[in-house]
C-alpha cells in the first residue's frame, strides 16, 4: 500500500478523502480512541469561523475502528463535486484538505464541563447498544469495524487521557490518504502532509475468542470463523460472498422447518481467505434442541447448493444499493482496498457470480471456529 | 414535456400532465441506477370519512400501502432484479423501485397489482399478526403519539398514521379496496422516474403501463375543528418498558392556510433548514441539552392536512424536570441562538448538499415526492432556500417562540 491512494467512480457528484492514522494496541486504549473520534466530531460542530461545510458542503467525520493488531483514526472529508459554485478567490477542495489536517491538529475542547457533559452522553449512546452480533463483531476486533468499548473504563476517563491520545495522533508516523470519487484534473490529495510509514494490508488476529455476555443483549448469536481459496479481486470477493450468503439461506430454512426458530444471518470477509458468518435468534435465546446442528463439523455437511439462485438474486440487490449509496459505495471499496484486492478503475465495476462457480468455491470453505454471545452475566 | 431548469442546480426535470389528469415527471441522469415513484396524493391522514357509505378506520392507508408493497410483491421485484418499498407519509404514499435495469417492466407489476387488487382478508390479518403486534414494542411509538394526544384536541393527526395492533382490528380488505378505488386513480397520481432516458423513451414505457381509470366514488369528507391557540396538554407522563426514558418535545404551528397566508412558499423554505440551525446542528442547544443528563435523539417536522408541529426526540438519565426547564427556557426566544454567519454556512451547506443528494436517482426522487406534498418543484425550494434572507428567517423563529408547546414523558 502507498501514502497516497486512489479509488474512482464515477457514479457520484461527491468525493472523499480518508486520512487513517494508525496506532498500536499498547499506545492506547479502545475507550480513549473512540471518544476522542467523538470529541473531534463534536469540535466540528462547534467551531466558530472557517467551518468545512461552507466549502462544497464540506463534512468533517472522526471514526475509530480496528485495523490489523491496533487501531486506526479516520478523518473523512467529504466534498460536492460541481460547476454550480464559482470561488473567486478560494479553492474549495484546497481549503477542504486543510482543515481536515486542522480539524486534528487543532484537538478538542478541554472544557471540564464540556468535556464531562460529552462523556456522560456517549456513555448513554453505548450502554444502549445491545445487539449480540455486533458484540461479537467488536469483540473479535474485526478489522474496520467500531470498537468494543467497557463502560466502566469509558465513564471513569479523564481529559488528561484522551490529551494523551489525541497527541499520540498527531504524532503518528503510520497511516496513510485514501481518495474515492471522480477522476480529477488537479491531484486531490495534493499537499497532504506524508506519513512516515505506509499501512499494511488488514490482516485478522482473534483477539477474544471467550464467549462473551451481557445482561441487555436482546437476542443471541453464534458465529463461525470460515476458511476458503484465496480471492485477489472484487469479482472474487463477491463470489465468496454469494457462497456464504447461499449457505446463510440454507441454514435459515433447516433452522426454520426443523427447528421452528427464526433467525438472522450476517457475513463478511475479514481477510482475503477467512470470513466470519454469524447467526442471530431473534426470539432472544439459541434453543437447546439446535446445538447439534450448531457444531463447526455439522455445519459444514449443510448443503447450500439449492439456495444458490436466491443468494444470486440477494446480490443483484446488493449492487443496486451500492450503486444508489455513496456511504455505502465508499464503504465497499475501502474493504476492498483494506484487503488488498486487485481493483478495477471503476470500484464498481463487478459482475455477480455464475453459478458454477459459486458452486466451487462451496468446496474450499472450512470450518475453524465458532464464537457466542448470549444473555447474562455483567455489562460489558 | 416541459423542461424545467430551477435553482442553477444543473439538474434540469421534464414534467407533464396527462389528459386522464395522471402526472409524470422524469429527472434524467446519466447514472447506472433507474429509480421509479409512484406518489398518490393520499397519506395516512386526514381522509375521507365514508367512501361509498363505508366507514373508513384509522390506520387503513397504511394498511393498504403494506397490502400493495406485500411480500409477495417485492419477491417478485426481486426477480426483476429491483428493490420494491414503500412508504405511507401524513400527506402521501409512496412506492419506489430501483434497479440497474429496465424500471417499467418492475413499474408494470406494481401497477398491474393496484389495477388487480390481490389481497385477501386473510392476507390482512396476517400482515397484522406478523407486523403490527412485533412494532407494538417499539417506545418510539407511543412516545410520539403520546406527545401528539396532547398537543390535539381533535385533529385525526393525534393517532400518527400507523396504527396499533388493537386498532387495526377494525380495518378490513373491504374498506381498503374502497380506500384504493377513490384514492389510487390516475388524478391523484404522479409516475416520477429518474435515470438515464429521454422524455420520449420515458412516454414510450409508461405507454405500456395500466394506469387505474378514474372512478367515480361517493365521500364523506371528514370535518373538524382543531383550536391551534392552545394545546390539550402542557405535560403528561406514560410508562412503557424501557431502558432509558424518553422525553418527547413538540411545538404545536397554526392552522397552515394561515402559515400559508403569512410566508407564502418561503414557509417551505424555512422549513428546510429550521431543524439543523435550531436544534441538531445548534451547539448551544446541543451543549444545553447535555448538561441535563440528557441527548437529542431525534427531530422532524411533521406536515399533515392543516396541522404542522416540530417535534423532537431526547433519552434522559434522570428526571425530566431540567430537560423540560432548559426547553422552555431556550424556547422563550429563538432569536437570540441565531448567529448570522452559522445560518449563511447552513445555508451554503444545504445547498451543497442538495447536489449530493440529486446525484442519486433513488435520494433525488424521495426529496421530489416530499417537496410534491406542498405542490413545489424539489429543485426550486433548494435555489429559494440558498436565496433565504435572515430577516425572514428571524422573523418565522420570532413567531414560533410564541407557538403552544407540550411534552410527554415515559419513564
Amino acid at each position: 500500500m502507498n501514502s497516497q491512494n486512489y479509488l474512482y467512480s464515477d457514479s457520484f457528484s461527491e468525493m472523499t478523502i480518508k486520512r487513517r492514522i494508525y496506532l498500536t494496541k499498547e499506545s492506547t486504549s479502545p475507550e480513549r480512541l473512540a471518544f476522542l473520534a467523538y470529541l473531534l466530531n463534536d469540535s466540528q460542530v462547534k467551531k466558530n469561523k472557517d467551518r468545512v461545510s461552507s466549502y462544497l458542503g464540506g463534512k468533517i467525520v472522526f471514526d475509530a475502528v480496528y485495523y490489523g493488531d491496533g487501531y486506526l483514526l479516520t478523518a473523512s472529508l467529504s466534498q460536492v463535486i460541481t460547476k454550480a459554485f464559482s470561488y473567486l478567490f478560494v479553492d474549495p477542495f484546497k481549503k477542504g484538505r486543510e482543515l481536515l489536517i486542522k480539524a486534528l491538529s487543532d484537538g478538542f475542547s478541554q472544557d471540564k464541563n464540556v468535556f464531562s457533559g460529552l462523556l456522560n452522553e456517549f456513555v448513554m449512546k453505548n450502554r444502549k447498544k445491545n445487539s449480540s452480533y455486533d458484540s461479537i463483531r467488536s469483540g473479535l476486533g474485526v478489522p474496520l469495524f467500531s470498537l468494543s468499548l467497557d463502560i466502566k473504563a469509558l465513564s471513569s476517563l479523564s481529559v488528561f487521557d484522551v490529551l494523551n491520545t489525541l497527541r499520540e495522533c498527531q504524532e503518528a508516523t503510520t497511516g496513510d490518504y485514501l481518495y474515492f470519487g471522480p477522476a480529477m484534473k488537479n491531484d486531490p490529495l495534493l499537499g497532504l502532509p506524508p506519513f512516515k510509514n505506509d499501512l499494511s494490508p488488514i490482516s485478522f488476529h482473534v483477539l477474544n475468542d471467550t464467549p462473551i455476555s451481557s445482561p441487555y443483549f436482546s437476542d443471541e448469536t453464534v458465529s463461525y470463523l470460515i476458511s476458503f481459496g484465496k480471492v485477489t479481486d472484487h469479482n472474487d470477493f463477491f463470489m465468496i460472498e454469494t457462497a456464504l450468503e447461499s449457505l446463510s439461506l440454507a441454514l435459515k430454512s433447516i433452522c426454520d422447518k426443523q427447528f421452528h426458530s427464526q433467525i438472522e444471518t450476517n457475513h463478511f470477509l475479514l481477510t482475503t481467505d477467512k470470513a466470519i458468518l454469524a447467526l442471530t435468534f431473534k426470539t432472544g435465546r439459541i434453543p437447546s434442541n439446535i446445538m447439534s446442528l450448531l457444531k463447526t463439523n455439522a455445519l459444514i455437511s449443510v448443503d447450500p447448493t439449492p439456495y444458490v439462485d436466491d443468494a444470486i438474486k440477494i446480490m443483484n440487490v446488493r449492487k443496486i444499493e451500492v450503486f444508489s449509496d455513496y456511504d455505502d459505495a465508499f464503504s465497499l471499496a475501502h474493504r476492498g482496498y483494506s484487503l488488498g484486492l486487485k481493483l478495477s478503475y471503476d470500484i464498481l465495476d463487478y459482475e455477480v457470480p455464475k453459478k458454477e462457480k459459486i458452486q466451487a468455491a462451496f468446496k474450499s470453505m472450512t470450518v475453524l471456529q465458532s464464537y457466542t454471545a448470549k444473555k447474562g452475566g455483567d455489562e460489558r | 414535456m416541459i423542461r424545467s431548469d430551477l435553482g442553477h442546480l444543473n439538474c434540469p426535470f421534464y414534467e407533464e400532465k396527462l389528459d386522464n389528469g395522471l402526472r409524470i415527471l422524469l429527472y434524467p441522469r446519466k447514472t447506472k441506477e433507474t429509480s421509479a415513484v409512484i406518489y398518490i396524493n393520499q397519506g395516512g391522514y386526514p381522509h375521507d370519512e365514508e367512501i361509498n357509505s363505508s366507514k373508513m378506520p384509522f390506520g387503513v392507508a397504511y394498511l393498504l400501502e403494506k397490502m400493495v408493497m406485500s411480500d409477495k410483491t417485492v419477491d417478485q421485484l426481486l426477480q426483476a432484479s429491483t428493490i420494491g418499498r414503500s412508504h405511507t407519509d401524513f400527506s402521501y404514499t409512496l412506492f419506489q423501485l430501483d434497479t440497474l435495469g429496465d424500471v417499467f417492466a418492475p413499474l408494470k407489476i406494481v401497477m398491474d397489482k393496484i389495477a388487480n387488487i390481490d389481497f385477501t382478508e386473510a392476507d390482512v390479518d396476517e400482515f397484522k399478526r406478523q407486523y403490527l403486534v412485533a412494532k407494538d414494542e417499539n417506545p418510539f411509538t407511543p412516545s410520539i403519539k403520546g406527545l401528539l394526544n396532547n398537543m390535539y384536541f381533535i385533529s385525526p393527526i393525534r393517532n400518527g398514521y400507523q396504527p396499533t395492533y388493537e386498532e387495526s382490528v377494525l380495518i378490513h380488505a373491504s374498506a381498503m379496496k374502497k380506500f384504493l378505488l377513490r384514492y389510487y386513480i390516475a388524478k391523484e397520481m404522479t409516475i416520477m422516474v429518474s435515470g438515464d432516458m429521454t422524455p420520449s423513451q420515458f412516454k414510450e414505457g409508461l405507454s405500456k403501463l395500466r394506469i387505474p381509470g378514474n372512478i367515480t366514488t361517493y365521500n364523506k369528507e371528514l370535518k373538524f375543528e382543531e383550536d391551534y391557540s392552545k394545546v390539550k396538554d402542557t405535560y403528561s407522563t406514560g410508562r412503557f418498558e424501557v431502558r432509558e426514558s424518553t422525553l418527547s418535545f413538540g411545538i404545536k404551528l397554526p392552522k397552515r392556510e394561515k402559515l400559508y397566508e403569512n410566508y407564502g412558499q418561503l414557509l417551505f423554505d424555512i422549513y428546510e433548514v429550521v431543524l439543523p440551525i435550531l436544534y441538531s446542528e445548534n451547539p448551544e442547544f446541543l451543549t444545553g441539552v447535555r448538561s441535563t443528563d440528557s441527548y437529542l435523539d431525534g427531530c422532524s417536522l411533521i406536515q399533515g392536512g392543516e396541522d404542522t408541529s416540530i417535534i423532537l426526540t431526547f433519552k434522559t438519565k434522570s428526571s425530566p424536570n431540567a430537560l423540560v426547564t432548559f426547553l422552555t427556557d431556550y424556547h422563550a426566544d429563538l432569536t437570540k441562538h441565531l448567529n448570522r454567519d452559522r445560518f449563511s454556512d447552513y445555508v451554503k451547506f444545504y445547498y451543497a448538499d442538495s447536489i449530493r443528494l440529486l446525484s442519486s436517482p433513488k435520494k433525488a426522487l424521495l426529496c421530489f415526492a416530499k417537496a410534491y406534498a406542498n405542490s413545489v418543484p424539489y429543485t426550486a425550494i433548494v435555489g429559494q432556500v440558498s436565496k433565504l434572507s435572515f430577516s425572514n428567517f428571524k422573523t418565522f423563529l420570532k413567531e414560533l417562540s410564541t407557538y403552544p408547546r407540550s411534552a410527554f414523558f415515559i419513564k
